[in-house]
């Protein structure tokens, strides 16, 4: 069965100062209905440009989608007319965005916002709209529901914007929702709120979601499956369990071992944070081997001349990198890091 | 109602602001050299002492400055603006009729200026390196460079003598009669070059003013939320980034309607337009005290007036002012 949003080899450019840079290479995924699917890197790695480009939303006139496929139900939305997308967008893929203080306009209720987006693609009346938008705000447990459709953005807090963000999100029931950092502006008790909220509305309705994150907690409590970017190319996809525990991929590692620790009481020993050393190289200056060269412990000088390609590392498990090449070069040994 | 309630508490204010403003206008003018019977002797080629002490008599002049304040300040309270010495009508019948071309003037150039400005502005911030963009900028440039009565005159030359298809002066057609709608359209057509001229340095400010602040709205999270709604891209511009835009070009508006009650004296000289103005101008000439302190005391209502409508849209606009009321 061909999965409900199925992005192939997606090349996304964009016109910069220092000419064209190449901002997503090759990215490939693939999430199903009812399935949680985490895409974790650091700033800049294209997380969210990926979601941009499977709502059609690439920034213009810098960006250009330069390949690849995004197949919704069977259709490719890079081909699709822009009218088309406008159907899609809100209705079938909804999205909602890492900054709930902004992302909603400040001039209009709440309520209104939410209705526009159900009146334009179910073609409810004013008043369905209305009681269908006091059911979403139910829904995503927003107290007081029917005299808080009628505020404005600036009447609510946070984590309550991006209740209303969700809302807003949910409200023609998408069969996909891409989360972009959802909770990293919010309070962490707030977050664990918001991420009750999406899987119980994923389990609920069946939704599938694709959430961006940078926080390895997020991933390990929400996602079913992961993908790990850096510098605009899948470094790593699979499992979550196999992700967090079996890490293949040096990048990967790195990210799990960035994770503050949290111990306590006699004997607790404060270690320094880890970190992985340098940062992500400008786009502009990637040379032809693996991104992650530079920064990587295991590098070798295959690493910077050849790009590694995806091999399997265990069911459903797979990671760019040479040190899974057990044909010709000897394995440097995948201890962990 | 909290509305009803803020308009109450700003009419509170405008008087005691009006009551300050006629105090210090008449002591401004009492503190300048000459008045209006000196003005009367010179018309009248001399006079004698006693004549000049008479006329200063009859016009209330041999009292002391406190006096003379306390009379004004309690007639003005009472709405009595008092007579002008050169028309010899009452000051606030002359200044009202004149007030209606000077208001009619200023808003219809306001207005024009405000929504054209705008669209030109956000047709502009669409399409940031096309052609309109240039064009939107040296328009502005241009516009806001020129002097009033330069540009007024190019337009009366333009307009009115090589490519007639305008009245040159007045505000409307003494000789035609015209009544009802017919009179409407005629005040309309005179009024197309003068507001004109006043729109156009307003009109090249309003459109950098939108293009910038639409530029700015169209970078933001809520109008990629819009985009990811859905929405087709006109409404995401008309209705979603609009109304956020347009709220600077609003407040700068609404500040420069008392200036451009000033510009409007330049604009009412070039194409004989009996607004309030033209009256000041005279005024002014002939020392008529009491049709100067009514003018300004009018024109302060009007400013009044003109910066209570903009809060007043503010807040229709932008909900987030509504609350600290």
């Amino acid at each position: 069965m061909a999965a409900l949003l199925e992005i192939e080899n997606l090349k996304v450019e964009f016109d910069t100062w220092d000419g064209r840079v190449r901002v997503l290479d090759g990215v490939s995924l693939a999430v199903n209905a009812g399935e949680t699917l985490g895409i974790v890197g650091e700033s800049g790695c294209g997380k969210s440009m990926t979601a941009l480009a499977i709502m059609g939303l690439v920034p213009k006139p810098a960006g250009h989608v330069t390949g690849g496929s995004v197949r919704f139900d069977g259709e490719d939305l890079l081909k699709a007319a822009e009218s088309r997308l406008r159907e899609v967008r809100g209705h079938r893929i909804a999205m909602i965005f890492q900054e709930p203080m902004t992302s909603l306009n400040p001039v209009f209720t709440i309520g209104d916002q939410i209705a526009e987006t159900a009146r334009l693609h179910l073609g409810l009346t004013a008043a369905q709209a209305r009681s269908r938008t006091i059911e979403m705000l139910k829904a995503v447990h927003i107290p007081e529901a029917e005299r808080r459709i009628d505020e404005y953005p600036h009447q609510f807090s946070g984590g309550m914007r991006q209740r209303v963000m969700i809302a807003m999100a949910l409200v023609c029931e998408p069969q996909v929702l891409i989360a972009d950092e959802p909770t990293t502006a919010l309070d962490v008790t707030v977050q664990a709120q918001i991420f009750d909220l999406l899987q119980e509305l994923r389990d609920t309705r069946g939704t599938a979601i694709v959430l961006i994150t940078h926080d390895m907690g997020a991933i390990a409590e929400m996602a079913d499956r992961v993908v790990v970017m850096y510098a605009g190319r899948k470094a790593e996809e699979g499992p979550v369990e196999a992700i967090l525990g079996q890490p293949a991929h040096p990048y990967t590692r790195g990210l799990l071992a960035c994770r503050p620790q949290l111990q306590l009481g006699k004997g607790a020993v404060r270690k320094a944070l880890q970190e992985i050393p340098g940062v992500v190289p400008p786009l502009h200056l990637l040379g032809k081997g693996c991104a992650f060269a530079e920064r990587c412990p295991h590098v070798t000088a295959r690493c910077r001349d050849e790009r590694p390609p995806e091999t399997g590392a265990g069911t459903g498990h797979l990671a760019s990198c040479w040190l899974l090449d057990t044909t010709s070069d000897a394995p440097k040994g995948r201890q962990a890091a | 109602m909290r509305i009803a309630l803020f308009i109450a508490r700003r009419i509170a204010y405008a008087i005691g602001l009006l009551l300050a403003v006629a105090i210090l206008n008449f002591t401004l003018i009492h503190l300048a050299p000459g008045d209006v019977v000196e003005t009367i002797v010179g018309e009248m080629g001399g006079a004698s002492a006693e004549t000049i002490a008479s006329l200063r008599k009859t016009y209330g002049l041999d009292k002391g400055f406190l006096e003379q304040l306390f009379i004004y300040v309690s007639r003005v309270a009472t709405g009595d603006l008092g007579v002008s010495t050169y028309f010899n009508r009452p000051v606030l019948g002359l200044v009202a009729d004149r007030m209606f071309a000077t208001v009619l003037l200023v808003f219809s150039a306001l207005a024009s200026a405000v929504v054209l400005g705008t669209f030109l502005g956000v047709t502009a911030a669409r399409r940031p390196s096309s052609w309109l963009g240039a064009f939107v900028t040296i328009v502005a440039l241009f516009g806001f460079s020129a002097p009033v009565f330069w540009s007024g005159l190019l337009l009366l030359l333009l307009f009115a003598s090589v490519w007639p298809i305008l009245p040159a002066s007045g505000m409307y057609d003494i000789a035609s009669g015209a009544t009802g709608f017919a009179y409407v359209l005629d005040v309309a057509h005179h009024l197309v070059l003068p507001a004109g001229t006043l729109a156009i340095i307003y009109l090249a400010l309003y459109s950098r003013l939108a293009r910038a602040s639409m530029i700015e709205v169209l970078g933001s999270d809520y109008v990629r939320t819009a985009r990811a709604k859905g929405l087709s891209e006109n409404k995401v511009v008309f209705k979603h980034a609009l109304r956020n835009a347009i709220l600077p070009v609003v407040t700068i508006a609404g500040l420069q309607f008392s200036g451009m009650l000033a510009g409007a004296v330049l604009v009412e000289t070039v194409f004989t337009w009996p607004g309030m103005g033209l009256l000041a101008f005279e005024a002014i000439l002939r020392r008529d005290t009491q049709l100067i302190l009514g003018i300004l005391l009018l024109s302060a209502l009007l400013v009044i007036v003109g910066n209570l409508l903009t809060d007043l849209a503010y807040r229709l606009i932008d909900p987030r002012i509504r609350t600290d009321g």
